[in-house]
């Protein structure tokens, strides 16, 4: 598998087109990384530069910088870069492009910056609409009556 | 009616709520990091969340207060019990309410309202017990003991084939809220242990072979001793991390002799695998022999690399006045000390004995200085001159020796990057050493001077 990728990484390079225009041009080996890309490489064999509809060219430069650098250590400081809104359009793009070890960190740093908030302070910062009715929203606090106790103030 | 519905689509454009078009699969993995009160509390977000909490495989429960200040309120107004009740019957509510997939990591801790009673024991039995099987990962467990309360795990815990991580913690002063039945040391069967916390203060020999012979995988080990017999330890040949905290005295470790002490196994020792360890070896009473055996111990840790010695262990290595020769610590990288006195002689014998340090963590506890004098010494240890890239020097106290010693590892640290002086908190003590030591002359042009 290692000789796979140092053959590819010696040759082809590919183009990735993000969804407001900006190109991209990455290594083969790096392009992998993204399942979602991989899967249209397997379809369409000559394809040179592939569309990333879902990703801005801010979001999906981060991606690429974070498929060649990641590292236990790179990890560890990547996530205290970025807001929550670009964490969270990070976790969208990672999860479109398919990419799980990314998918995973972010994962962890979204929850990690919700810990023990209160459902009010996380709805506003996913901008989440309370749906329930006023009643369902008293029986939910009355039966998970624990898990409202002693949160951080906003 | 016109502004209202503006208002909404201006809102609904400028701000989305991106992360519920995530499928339940990544929602309830982000949960999967939370607290399971956080993530139960998720339920009352939106209707798309409602359920999301219940897929978690994931168990995290906690009677802790967020902040003391409201533990101290519930002690004095009697309400501990009421709490851990409440607690219970929220941990309860998961179990029965949650999807029945097997749980692959559980963290149970029982440190703030446990109360020696039919009621919150056999609750802890229970929600123990619901959890064990061959899905389960991870496994941690603490338990205040404070009220004469021992809990004793089941067997099947410790024959779990998939669990790969296990805590247990229970353990104050003298005391131990967790049991190990000895009887079971010969059943532990965890072929994919990795990791293994046991901070307890009734594990005996007989028992920690138990266990070392049990997890054949074992890379982390962090464990109290009984005693620092270190030598019957039949530890596997993977262990790469170590931590003990043993409290030694001549009686202990007689009685510890007792056990196995006809046997001699072939398969003790394996610690040259360990790259890291942390070790705090105090002794409660005379006996210089400790000192040796933590020599020799040293000698059998021949491929560590990052080590970390606490202010008693210091003192054994240091301490005494008839000199014990030192290990040679071949491979040290990173070499972190609490040191109980600072003595620049000794600190420079034990840089002389790390030829290939690059990283020093040292911590003056103690507000005196044994030795105002400072010998000239004939070579410098090699480290200085080759290897040694960071030195830290936290509560320095800017005594006379300390600060030769700075200068001292300033002039003659040929690859020096950075010297950091930490936790000064006297401004004018922070300006003198700074002043003192800018003026020194460097031997490496790329080192920097910090003060944190």
């Amino acid at each position: 598998m290692a000789e796979e990728k140092s053959q590819a990484s010696s040759s082809k390079m590919l183009t990735l087109k993000a969804s407001d225009g900006v190109l991209f041009e990455v290594e083969l080996n790096i392009a992998k990384e993204m399942k979602t890309v991989q899967a249209y490489i397997d379809d369409c064999e000559d394809i040179e530069t592939i569309p990333i509809p879902n990703v801005l060219g801010k979001h999906l430069a981060i991606v690429i910088e974070y498929i060649k650098k990641t590292n236990e250590e790179y990890d560890a400081e990547f996530e205290k870069q970025w807001n929550m809104d670009d964490l969270q359009l990070l976790l969208l793009a990672a999860n479109y492009l398919n990419i799980s070890g990314l998918q995973e960190c972010l994962c962890k740093a979204i929850a990690k910056r919700i810990e023990n908030k209160s459902p009010e302070y996380v709805r506003k910062v996913f901008n989440i609409e309370n749906d329930h009715s006023p009643e369902e929203e008293a029986k939910l606090r009355k039966e998970y009556k624990w898990a409202f106790e002693g949160v951080d103030k906003d | 009616m016109a502004a209202e519905s503006n208002s909404k689509r201006r809102r609904i454009v400028a701000e989305e709520d991106r992360i519920s078009s995530l499928p339940d699969c990544v929602l309830s993995h982000i949960l999967s990091f939370l607290p399971t009160k956080t993530s139960v509390a998720t339920s009352i977000l939106s209707n798309r969340w409602r359920h999301i909490w219940k897929h978690v495989s994931v168990l995290d429960f906690s009677d802790d207060f967020r902040d003391e200040s409201l533990f101290e309120k519930a002690r004095r107004n009697n309400k501990l019990f009421e709490h851990f009740q409440n607690f219970s019957v929220f941990v309860n509510r998961v179990f029965s309410l949650r999807m029945p997939y097997p749980i692959e990591k559980m963290s149970l801790s029982c440190v703030k309202s446990l109360y020696n009673i039919e009621s919150c024991t056999s609750s802890i039995d229970t929600w123990v017990c619901s959890v064990i099987g061959p899905h389960l990962k991870e496994f941690s467990l603490e338990i205040d003991p404070i009220q004469k309360y021992q809990f004793e795990p089941p067997i099947t815990l410790f024959t779990c084939t998939n669990l790969v991580s296990l805590s247990l913690i229970g353990e104050t002063g003298m005391l131990s809220s967790i049991y190990i039945d000895p009887r079971f040391a010969e059943e532990i069967r965890l072929p994919s242990l990795n990791y293994l916390k046991l901070h307890m203060n009734n594990v005996d020999i007989h028992t920690m072979n138990g266990f070392l012979v049990g997890c054949p995988i074992l890379e982390t080990l962090d464990t109290r001793l009984f005693g620092f017999n270190y030598k019957k330890l039949r530890v596997p040949s993977t262990l790469k991390r170590l931590k003990i905290s043993s409290c030694s005295c001549l009686e202990m470790d007689l009685y510890s002799l007792g056990f196995d002490d006809l046997n001699t196994f072939s398969d003790v020792g394996n610690l040259q695998n360990v790259v890291k360890a942390s070790l705090d070896v105090f002794r409660c009473s005379d006996g210089c022999y400790l000192a040796n055996i933590l020599v020799n111990f040293f000698d059998d840790l021949s491929g560590i690399k990052h080590l970390s010695l606490s202010i008693s262990t210091i003192k054994l290595l240091l301490g005494d006045p008839v000199h014990l020769r030192f290990p040679e610590f071949r491979h040290l990288l990173h070499l972190e000390l609490i040191l109980p006195w600072f003595n620049q002689n000794s600190l420079l014998s034990l840089l002389h004995a790390c030829p290939m340090l690059q990283v020093l963590i040292i911590q003056n506890d103690k507000k005196e200085s044994t030795s105002p004098e400072w010998t000239a010494q004939s070579t410098v240890p090699n480290c200085i001159l080759s290897h040694l890239t960071y030195i830290q020097f936290k509560g320095c106290e800017g005594f006379p020796d300390e600060l030769l010693f700075a200068e001292y590892i300033l002039q003659n640290g040929l690859v020096l990057n950075k010297m950091s002086i930490a936790d000064i908190s006297v401004d004018i003590l922070k300006y003198y050493i700074l002043r003192r030591l800018s003026n020194v002359p460097r031997a490496s042009r790329l080192c920097q001077l910090t003060f944190d």
